[in-house]
């Protein structure tokens, strides 16, 4: 964190030229309010716990959706990487599905769900496992015979293999792969938030957005800003205690 | 105190007509074409030959790690299918073999979690002798990476005894460390065959370090592997580095060896 404070400086140099420009009408004051002014709506929408009442429902979309997607994905993926005629098969519907963006599932997702909370953690579910299960995978594709031989001349069965070579020597690559979940979730549950429904901070924007309170939209794009960074952070720091045995700092992977 | 097994000693370990052919690229590679040999009980056995002879897949087929195209090894009186209870593998690669993710004390109580379950105090009482026996006290709660790589070895083969195994298998299992460390490690090998009641069977390229070693030392020629020599070596245990270097038999031994495979391998090479 220490060797982060130029960049933390930069920002803070940013929002004050965008508070000057903005004060002097250099740049339109309607489009973009003043910083402090949007601070000061944000600090409102937080006071008053509308922020909240819109964040809650998104952060359960987020987790809910992701924490689907690892108990489904995980388990596939070690079954993928660990039996090759499972990988056959279902490599190939993998590779044809993963290209396709998980925001263009919304509208047949809407036709089979509707547009409550389930369709949208489905959307989110969606999105998240490809990222697990493929590094899943290829995580435990790569774990090095050497390692799988060992568990074999001490006698470890099929399953004793998998909990204690193979799913550990594959849980930096799945770490990463729900590392990069996460971020998508955060990105599909907005999207899905801004086209349908009437809560979660997607909405918040989009809705402050269209009844011209263009602070309070900024609001929500900042609580977006900082929600990602913290997500992100909590993350490196779990992944960090998780493989610590790897000596090397992850805090920058 | 052990001295080299009588000839009609007690068979532990018997390779019959083991025959074993790689396929790459459409190319068949024959290592071994019928190869048989009786291992004894309580041995200190070791394989040289010239790299790529197949030294490692004797060892590997032995093992069970890896099946014979033909033939068959019997272990106590068993026919080997797949890796058998009482023999452990010790992989030359040891950065590749230990668990990274596991201290030192939790990789070797892998080892004994792997045969029986023990109460939590007394497996940890266990796992302290062997981190005792091959030296790593103070060293128990430290991750792999933070070891050199003599003590990650020490910590491969403590994971190995801690099993209590009849047969060792170990392939080049110092090649990697410095001259130094291997010195040590091959002291510490030879007080553990002296205390414990094991075979241990020790692929090497390094003849000083067969001899120093071992009480017989078979000597393999290039693929498809033929036993070319087979030498009982009488130098008295216990040995140290330092009295069984300067012992004239280990010279004789050494020298006498090393002739045969030297000239034969120069005539390999001049025939080609």
């Amino acid at each position: 964190m220490k060797k982060r404070w130029p960049g933390f400086l930069l920002i803070a140099v940013l929002l004050l030229a965008w508070e000057v420009a903005s004060r002097n009408a250099w740049i339109d004051p309607i489009t973009f309010p003043s910083v402090s002014g949007i601070f000061e709506s944000w600090y409102g929408a937080i006071a008053n716990g509308e922020l909240m009442r819109q964040l809650t429902p998104s952060l359960g979309r987020i987790f809910g959706g992701f924490a689907l997607a690892v108990l489904i994905a995980v388990p596939l993926g070690l079954l993928m990487g660990a039996i090759p005629i499972v990988y056959r098969l279902l490599e190939p519907i993998t590779e044809f599905i993963r290209p396709i963006p998980s925001s263009a599932y919304i509208p047949i997702a809407i036709l089979i769900l509707g547009i409550g909370n389930e369709m949208k953690i489905f959307v989110v579910f969606l999105a998240c496992v490809f990222p697990i299960l493929l590094n899943t995978y290829s995580g435990v594709r790569g774990v090095d015979p050497v390692l799988i031989d060992t568990g074999r001349t001490f006698g470890l069965g099929a399953g004793a293999a998998m909990a204690q070579i193979i799913l550990p020597a594959a849980l930096p690559s799945i770490l990463t792969g729900m590392r990069i979940s996460l971020g998508i979730a955060l990105i599909v549950a907005v999207v899905a938030e801004m086209i349908t429904g009437n809560s979660g901070i997607g909405y918040f924007i989009l809705d402050m957005q269209r009844i011209f309170r263009v602070p309070e939209m900024f609001a929500g794009i900042f609580t977006l800003g900082v929600l990602g960074f913290l997500i992100n952070f909590g993350f490196l720091k779990i992944e960090a205690h998780y493989l610590r045995w790897r000596g090397t700092s992850v805090e920058n992977g | 105190m052990r001295e080299a097994p009588a000839p009609q000693g007690d068979p532990i370990i018997q390779v019959r007509g083991v025959r074993k052919t790689f396929s790459a690229q459409g190319r068949d590679l024959t290592v071994f074409a019928g190869f048989d040999y009786t291992i004894e009980r309580g041995a200190f056995l070791s394989v040289i030959g010239p790299s790529g002879c197949g030294k490692s897949t004797l060892l590997k087929i032995i093992s069970g790690l890896e099946p014979a195209s033909a033939g068959e090894v019997i272990f106590n009186g068993r026919v080997v299918n797949g890796p058998p209870k009482g023999m452990i593998y010790v992989f030359q690669q040891y950065t590749k073999s230990i668990f990274p993710w596991r201290t030192v004390i939790q990789n070797i109580r892998f080892g004994l979690d792997s045969q029986k379950r023990l109460p939590s105090r007394e497996a940890h009482e266990k796992c302290m002798e062997y981190v005792r026996l091959v030296g790593l006290e103070g060293y128990e709660d430290y991750y792999p990476y933070q070891l050199s790589g003599g003590m990650q070895q020490r910590v491969v083969i403590a994971r190995a005894l801690i099993c209590e195994p009849e047969v060792l298998l170990m392939d080049e299992p110092f090649s990697a460390v410095d001259a130094m460390t291997r010195a040590i490690l091959q002291e510490l090998t030879l007080k553990i065959w002296d205390t414990l009641p094991i075979t241990i069977v020790f692929v090497t390229h390094d003849v000083d370090e067969a001899v120093f070693l071992s009480n017989r030392i078979i000597s393999l020629s290039r693929a498809p592997a033929m036993l070319r020599e087979d030498a009982v070596i009488d130098l008295p245990y216990p040995r140290d580095q330092i009295t069984t270097r300067a012992d004239p038999l280990f010279t004789q031994h050494r020298q006498s060896l090393f002739a045969s495979i030297f000239l034969q391998e120069k005539e390999v090479v001049a025939q080609r």
